[in-house]
C-alpha cells in the first residue's frame, strides 16, 4: 500500500466541529451556534473522514438531525437545557440501547438488538447529547490494536498506515479526526487511554466503580472501567461529572461522592503539588524519541511549579501478570459457551485470547483476587505523600496496522502482547488514570503520558491535565 | 532446618514451583477437554508460553499469600478515600 501522508494544521476555528465539547455546549446555550449546525458540521466531517479511518459501524444522520432541530427550538422557546443539549456524540458499540443493535465488534452479535440502554448512555441522552451512531471496535473488546476482521480495521487519523490502538478503536479516530465532540470508551487493560495516547486525545480510566457499567458489553468483572474520550481536558471532565456516580443497576457502583471535576480542570494552579516518577519498568522498554518527548513534559509541570519526585514502585511485572491471570479467567468464563457452540464465529486474535483463561485453575483465579488488597497497598505505599503519577502509557508511538496483524504473522503476536503492559496493571490496581496529550513526536505522530491518581482522586488527575494542556494547548492541532 | 524454626516449632516451607511447570501443554489439553472447548494444533504451547510465563510470574507473590482473609479490592479502595476525606 502507498505510505499516506498526513499533515497537520492549526485548526480552523470557521468550522464548528473543530471546537471543543464544552465550548460547543456553551455556544448552543447562548445562541452563538445551532445544535443543527453542529450536527451538520460534523456529518461533514465524517463524508471526509469515514472511508479513511472507519470509525463509524453505523452512522443515525437523520435521528440526530431531528434530534438536534429539537434542541434548537426548545432554546428558543427559551427551555431548560441540559449540559450537552445539541452536542453530537458517538459510542463504542458496546453501550446498549434500547430496540438498537450493538455489535460488539462481533459477528456472534452482529444482528443481535439491546433490550435495555447503558445508565452511561442514559446519563448523557438526560443532559441533551446526541447519539450520531455506533463506532468501530476491537472484537468483544479485547486486543489492544484496532484490527477488526469482521467489520474492517479503524485507522489512525494522523497517518492511516498506523493502529488507532483499542480497544476503543472507532471512539478514538472519531474524536480525533473531529467527527464527534466526544465519545465513551471502556478500559479493561488500556482500551481507553492506550488509543488516547495514540490518537492525542484525553481519556479517563476512572476508578474501578465510579462509573456505573449496568447494560454495557462486560469483559471482565474485577477490572471493567467506562470512561470518556476527548480532544481537551475540560470537555473530558464535563462527561466525567455526568458520568460518575452510583447506579443502583450497577451493585459495583460507589457511593462515594463526585467531584468537581470541570472546576478543577479549569483551575490552572498545580504550583506546589508534587508528581511521583517510577522510571522502574515504566521506562524500561520507553524508546527515545517518547522517552525525550516526556522529558519535555515533565520540565513544563515543573514550570508549571510541580515538584517532580522519583520512586521506585512495586514489582509491576508481578502486578501485569495477576491482572493477566484475572482478565484471562474471566472472560474466557464469559464466552465459554460461545467457544464450545461457535469458535468458527470468532476473529483469530479475538478467539486467541479469549481461550487462553480455559487453562487456568480456580485456586490461581482466586489468588489473583487476594493479593489485590495487598498490591494496591503497596503501589500507594510507593507513591509517599505524591499527588499523582506521571508514567508514560504505552513505550513507543501507534505501531503500523500491517506490522501488529497478527493474521499470517507469529512476529506481530509478540508486538501486540506489549501494547498494553503500561496500562494492565492499573487496571488490576483499580486506580483511576488520564491519559493527555503531551505532544508530537518528530512532529509527526501523538505521544501522551498518564497520571495515576490516588482512589477517585479523579479531580486531582484534571487539575494536573488541565494545567498542562493550558501550557502545551495540543489540542489546537488537527488531522487534516 | 534452620535453628529459629525449630524454635518457633514450624517446618519451613518447600520453594515455590518452578515457572517452567506452570501450566505444561498436556495440562492444557486436559483443561480445554473438561471445558468442552476445542483445542486447535499447537496453542497448547502457546498458551504454556504467554499465560504460563505470566502465571509463574504471579505465583511468586501468591505462594507468599497468607492464610487470613484478604481485603481485596473494593474496601481498600474506599478506606484509602476516607483517610483522604479525613486529611482535607
Amino acid at each position: 500500500m502507498k505510505k499516506k501522508v498526513v499533515t497537520k494544521t492549526k485548526a480552523p476555528a470557521a468550522d464548528p466541529a473543530l471546537m471543543g465539547l464544552a465550548e460547543a455546549a456553551r455556544a448552543v446555550a447562548q445562541g452563538k451556534v445551532t445544535s443543527q449546525a453542529l450536527t451538520e458540521a460534523c456529518l461533514a466531517r465524517i463524508a471526509e473522514w469515514q472511508p479513511r479511518v472507519n470509525a463509524f459501524l453505523q452512522v443515525e444522520a437523520e435521528a440526530a438531525l431531528k434530534a438536534a432541530k429539537a434542541v434548537d427550538r426548545a432554546r428558543k422557546r427559551g427551555a431548560a437545557l441540559g449540559r450537552l443539549a445539541g452536542v453530537p456524540l458517538a459510542h463504542k458499540d458496546m453501550f446498549y440501547r434500547a430496540g438498537k443493535q450493538s455489535s460488539c465488534g462481533s459477528a456472534i452479535r452482529r444482528h443481535w438488538k439491546a433490550t435495555e440502554t447503558a445508565t452511561a448512555l442514559q446519563r448523557l441522552d438526560a443532559e441533551g447529547a446526541l447519539d450520531l451512531g455506533r463506532l468501530n471496535m476491537a472484537e468483544f473488546a479485547f486486543n489492544p490494536t484496532g484490527h477488526n476482521v469482521h467489520y474492517g480495521h479503524a485507522r489512525n487519523p494522523w497517518n492511516t498506515d498506523r493502529i488507532t490502538g483499542g480497544s476503543s478503536s472507532g471512539s478514538a479516530a472519531a474524536v480525533a479526526a473531529r467527527m464527534v465532540f466526544g465519545a465513551l470508551g471502556s478500559d479493561t487493560g488500556g482500551s481507553i487511554r492506550q488509543p488516547s495516547h495514540y490518537c492525542a486525545l484525553v481519556g479517563m480510566k476512572p476508578t474501578w466503580g465510579r462509573v456505573s457499567r449496568a447494560h454495557a458489553m462486560p469483559l471482565s468483572y474485577s477490572l471493567d472501567t467506562i470512561g470518556p474520550m476527548t480532544r481537551r481536558v475540560e470537555d473530558n471532565a464535563l462527561l466525567m461529572e455526568i458520568l460518575a456516580g452510583a447506579d443502583p443497576l450497577d451493585p459495583t457502583s460507589s457511593r462515594e461522592p463526585v467531584g468537581q471535576y470541570v472546576a478543577a480542570a479549569k483551575s490552572g494552579n498545580v504550583r506546589g503539588l508534587k508528581l511521583a516518577v517510577p522510571r522502574r519498568y515504566f521506562w524500561d522498554k520507553l524508546n527515545k524519541p517518547s522517552a525525550e518527548c516526556l522529558e519535555a513534559a515533565l520540565k513544563t509541570f515543573s514550570k508549571l511549579g510541580v515538584k517532580i519526585v522519583e520512586i521506585a514502585p512495586p514489582d509491576m511485572e508481578a502486578i501485569a501478570a495477576a491482572c493477566m491471570v484475572m482478565v484471562s479467567a474471566e472472560t474466557a468464563a464469559l464466552h465459554a459457551p460461545w467457544m464450545r457452540t461457535r469458535p468458527h464465529l470468532y476473529g483469530d486474535l479475538a478467539r486467541m485470547r479469549l481461550e487462553n483463561g480455559l487453562a487456568l485453575s480456580a485456586v490461581d483465579y482466586i489468588d489473583s483476587q487476594r493479593w489485590r488488597g495487598e498490591a494496591i497497598a503497596a503501589f500507594l505505599t510507593s507513591m509517599g505523600d505524591a499527588d499523582a503519577v506521571f508514567a508514560p502509557v504505552a513505550d513507543r508511538t501507534a505501531p503500523g496496522i500491517d506490522e501488529t496483524d497478527t493474521a499470517g504473522r507469529p512476529q506481530a503476536g509478540k508486538i501486540v502482547a506489549t501494547l498494553t503492559r503500561l496500562n494492565r496493571p492499573i487496571n488490576y490496581l483499580g486506580l483511576p488514570s488520564l491519559a493527555v496529550p503531551a505532544g508530537f513526536v518528530r512532529g509527526k505522530m501523538p505521544c501522551g503520558f498518564q497520571l495515576i491518581g490516588r482512589p477517585f482522586a479523579e479531580a486531582m488527575l484534571y487539575r494536573f491535565g488541565g494545567a498542562y494542556e493550558a501550557a502545551q494547548p495540543v489540542y489546537q492541532t488537527a488531522p487534516v | 532446618m534452620k535453628k529459629s524454626a525449630k524454635k518457633a516449632n514450624v517446618t519451613p516451607l518447600p520453594p515455590p514451583a518452578k515457572a517452567v511447570a506452570a501450566l505444561p501443554p498436556p495440562l492444557i489439553a486436559g483443561m480445554f477437554a473438561e471445558a468442552g472447548v476445542l483445542l486447535r494444533p499447537g496453542r497448547a504451547d502457546t498458551i504454556a508460553a504467554s499465560l504460563g510465563t505470566a502465571l509463574a510470574k504471579f505465583r511468586e507473590q501468591s505462594v507468599r499469600l497468607p492464610l487470613e482473609r484478604e481485603p481485596g479490592l473494593f474496601p481498600v479502595l474506599v478506606a484509602e478515600a476516607k483517610k483522604k476525606a479525613k486529611r482535607k
